[in-house]
């Protein structure tokens, strides 16, 4: 019998196996539950969650809606990357009243770094991260580490390589600390102006800088999206050399396993960091990461509601 | 009151704190004769120290009078035990000798001795030089870059090669705003971990090599603000081999955090200079105990509460810290470096960068003090801070030591 | 879900067992049990004589190796296999949000070998007593389909119900304290096949 140990999502560095664990195998079920005819069971019903997103995000936002809506929640949707805040209303001032509307359950997404542990100091609502600045994606991570264990079995002993921006990814940062976690070995790779200089923090991972033995050992690929900002801020110089130095492409995965899986994030610059026969291909499971999405948010908000004890 | 009697008190005397005595303060002076008509005071065997003085004053009046105002701001000397400071205001430059008067009037608080950096570009915006020259005859004591980018190389050549006439000092914050880009935290294993926007240390390091270049070739004497990384020290003390007259100053905080501290994710933490790591921290401390760093500065910047409460990088950068400064720092400075440095530190050396006369205790003399029990504890709240403003890293953090009172000007404030 | 799932599923179950009740009294031992539910299997045969349209769930968890040996008796009288599934509903259930500790994962997955659309559903626990997971069950079977009928059946009813719910069928009725529990046993889940009444230390 068990229980999350977390009380709310911020992200996953610090995160017990245990709860791990419990998500994931929360996440298996809630799969099945998805190959129903009806895809919704009752667990949330008449709870409130509201999706307050500060950044745009039509994908992450429609996964967890989703989510909300196959538990039975009531959802609401705040979308402020313009409205409001910029009127000068301050986070807090946006938290109470949203939280005057008796709100359950708050799934957020801000460019701030733990804007979600700081809508948890100040609110009674339970708190799931989509994404805060560069720091940390959680239920991204853990979708993918459900699409590795859907393919892989386990976790345990594989390793996954992540190429890309790994310093201004929440995505890899989620990634790392769950996998190793988990007993996966990360590699981690991409440009030298892309990667964090001072890894001492995150040291059970491989640092490689030549893609190539990156790849070579790798049970799956996760490329990230490269953002086209990046060239402007002067970090590199162009798309082209990107992908021919660090681009997932058919000539790199001749010197990967034949059955290595290749994931992304999204969404894809096809021709950049992956290429579109390779994301289209047999090693892709990037729809398998769409629809693993889904369960996964499910569990995780489903978990931590019913985490909450008698009130 | 402007009389009390303080009894079983141990007054710093000579480098050393006496035995219990009792001290009768009257009219600003530490009088022989008993005072019959005073108010007594038990400090129970705690300390007076020589009142303080604080490098990096800025009570927003006029312009952000919103914020704090200098009754703030001569409070939290008051609680502080602070006699003095080194005033530069971020929103109101100095920068011509007009202005420097008008300050020089909301300042003039009985007792207390302010001193004031003119600005040496219009704005702090390093395009056109200020009068530099009325401004030194109107009393400014230095020159500053209001804690603001200063690294059009050419612009700083000419306002040092202009201000050199004064003789002045050039105080500068070094900080290259372009190898900042908009990061607010120390680069390091802490931010990138967190996935925040780093400070690298070469941000500041080029930026202050920059200026004692520029200083060494002018001949023109510098200060350092709020040094945060032990390669700067390394620097300066280069500079100072080949005849660079240069001096620097730590902040408070620096001395006690470091940016392990971020994981916390408090917008309190949030401040420039950034809080580095835990080496740089070890090298600060150093940095005193050789002599290299002059003095501790308090980098006293008060910042909205509703502005502190938003999340970490929204936040507006700044901290107080004159309230809380002596009992904040007072247990790691005398274990580390004795009593009588300690407390010159905080008083004597600020004040002597400034150019400011510094405070003794001694029978028949003019007396500024603050009574510090090293015994008691301060639990860092919302109260303890003047005016509308508690933008501390430490609060809610229990120090050791407590301020019981501070006797400034004449005028004993029971904290 | 797939097989290497379950696997994993079945395999972290010694971890999650944890049974440190008194136990006050055998109620059926392995023998009694597999007569009990000779008789279950003959009286659903007799209620409904054809193997047709019939499709058996098992409650997750205990319901389910239930629910494999009562099938196994059924295709043995009709003499062609029946469908088997299992059916977790604990999704379902409404006392979600007032239960500090959540349920393990343990044998808890829905596996449905046929739409229930239009069948005889023989829906098998091991312990009847709320009345609660039943319908929680009731429900999940609804959001499968219509099925034309469902039928209850339960291994030991223990009483206190808290919702107008029968079973149709029943291997052994006892009457219980509240703080006392119906502990069934089985094999492959547990170590032995046999039903206690235990007593839970409050």
């Amino acid at each position: 019998m068990s229980a999350l140990e977390i009380k709310h999502l911020f992200g996953l560095r610090g995160v017990s196996k245990h709860d791990i664990r419990l998500i994931l195998d929360h996440a298996k079920q809630f799969r099945e539950v998805l190959e129903r005819p009806v895809k919704k069971v009752p667990s949330l019903r008449g709870m409130t969650v509201v999706n307050l997103f500060f950044e745009n995000s039509t994908r992450t936002r429609t996964s967890f809606e989703l989510a909300e809506k196959r538990l039975s929640a009531d959802t609401v949707n705040f979308t402020s990357s313009n409205s409001s805040v910029k009127k000068g209303e301050t986070l807090v001032d946006t938290l109470r009243n949203i939280e005057a509307m008796k709100i359950d359950i708050v799934v957020v997404r801000h460019k701030g770094t733990g804007v979600p542990k700081f809508l948890a100091d100040n609110s009674k609502a339970i708190i799931v991260n989509a994404g805060d600045g560069a720091h940390e994606h959680p239920t991204q991570a853990l979708l993918d580490m459900l699409t590795i264990e859907e393919k892989l079995g386990t976790l345990e002993g594989k390793n996954v390589t992540i190429v890309g921006d790994i310093r201004h990814s929440r995505v890899a940062r989620s990634n790392l600390w769950g996998m190793t976690t988990m007993g996966a070995h990360v590699t981690l790779c991409g440009p030298s102006t892309l990667v964090p200089r001072n890894t001492e923090l995150m040291s059970n991972v491989t640092w490689e800088s030549d893609v190539k033995k990156a790849v070579k050992n790798a049970d799956a690929i996760i490329a990230l999206r490269l953002q086209k900002e990046r060239m402007d801020d002067a970090l590199l110089p162009s798309m082209r050399e990107y992908r021919n130095t660090f681009g997932i492409t058919h000539e790199l995965l001749e010197c990967a396993k034949d059955k290595v899986l290749i994931m992304h994030p999204g969404p894809i610059n096809r021709g950049v960091e992956l290429d579109s026969e390779i994301a289209d291909g047999d090693n892709s499971v990037i729809l398998n990461q769409v629809t693993n999405g889904v369960a996964v948010r499910m569990a995780v908000l489903y978990l931590l509601a019913g985490g909450r004890g008698n009130e | 009151m402007n009389k009390v009697i303080l009894k079983n008190v141990r007054p710093f005397i000579n480098g050393k704190f006496d035995a219990p005595t009792t001290m009768n303060l009257a009219d600003g002076k530490w009088v022989q004769e008993s005072l019959t008509d005073a108010p007594t005071f038990d400090a129970g065997g705690a300390l007076a120290l020589p009142a303080l003085f604080g490098l990096g004053l800025d009570f927003k009046e006029p312009l952000r009078d919103d914020i704090y105002s200098f009754k703030d701001g001569v409070e939290a000397m008051r609680r502080g035990g602070f006699y003095g400071g080194l005033y530069e205001s971020s929103d109101n430059a100095i920068d011509d000798s007009r202005k420097l008067s008008a300050i020089k009037q909301i300042s003039s608080f009985a007792g207390f001795s302010f001193a004031f950096l003119g600005a040496f570009s219009v704005g702090y915006k390093c395009k056109e030089l200020t009068e530099m020259i009325e401004l030194a005859e109107e009393g400014a004591v230095g020159f500053g870059d209001g804690n603001q980018d200063a690294s059009r190389t050419r612009f700083l050549r000419l306002a040092m090669e202009y201000g050199s006439m004064t003789g002045k000092r050039f105080f500068f914050m070094p900080l290259d705003e372009s190898l900042r880009h908009h990061g607010l935290v120390h680069e390091g294993h802490y931010s990138d971990t967190l996935g925040m926007k780093g400070i690298p240390r070469v941000a500041e390091t080029i930026a202050a090599f920059r200026i004692l270049e520029m200083a060494r070739f002018l001949k023109v004497p510098v200060h350092f603000k709020q040094v945060s990384c032990g390669e700067t020290l390394k620097l300066i003390e280069m500079a100072r081999e080949q005849g660079v007259d240069v001096t620097c100053d730590v902040d408070v905080y620096h001395l006690l955090l470091d940016d392990s501290c971020l994981f916390d994710l408090d917008s309190h933490s949030n401040v420039v200079m950034p809080f580095r790591s835990a080496t740089d921290k070890d090298a600060l401390w150093q940095g005193l105990k050789s002599g290299t760093v002059n003095a501790i500065s308090v980098n006293h910047d008060p910042v909205l509460r509703q502005d502190k409460e938003v999340n970490f990088e929204d936040a507006v950068p700044g901290a107080v810290s004159l309230e809380i400064a002596l009992p904040a720092l007072w247990k790691p400075l005398t274990e580390k470096l004795g009593e009588s440095r300690a407390i010159e530190l905080l008083s004597s050396a600020p004040a002597k960068i400034a150019g400011v006369g510094g405070v003794c205790l001694g029978l028949d003399s003019k007396v500024d003090l603050v009574l510090f029990d090293d015994k008691a504890k301060t639990e860092v709240t919302s109260s303890l801070f003047a005016g509308q403003v508690r933008n501390s890293p430490l609060l809610g953090q229990t120090l050791s030591g407590k301020i019981l009172g501070s006797y400034l000007g004449g005028l004993w404030t029971e904290v | 879900m797939t097989p290497i799932i379950k696997r994993e599923l079945c395999h972290r179950l010694d971890t999650y067992m944890k049974d440190n009740c008194k136990r006050l009294q055998e109620l059926l031992s392995a023998q009694a049990m597999e007569f009990a539910l000779d008789e279950m299997a003959a009286k659903i045969a007799k209620m409904h004589p054809s193997a047709d349209n019939m499709i058996v769930l098992g409650m997750a968890s205990r319901g389910i190796p239930l629910a494999q040996k009562l099938s196994k008796r059924l295709s043995e009288k009709f003499g062609k296999p029946i469908e088997t599934g299992s059916l977790d509903a604990t999704f379902y259930r409404d006392d979600f949000h007032y239960r500090k500790k959540l349920g393990s994962t343990e044998m808890r997955f829905t596996e449905m070998p046929a739409s229930v659309e239009g069948k005889v559903v023989i829906l098998v626990d091991d312990v009847l007593y709320t009345g609660r997971s039943v319908r929680a069950a009731l429900q999940a079977i609804l959001d499968f389909g219509r099925p034309s009928v469902v039928r209850l059946c339960v291994l030991v009813d223990r009483g206190h119900r808290e919702l107008p719910i029968a079973p149709d069928c029943v291997g052994l009725t006892v009457e219980t304290a509240q703080n006392q529990e119906v502990r069934v046993n089985i094999e492959p889940i547990d170590n032995e096949n046999s039903v206690y009444l235990v007593e839970v230390e409050a």
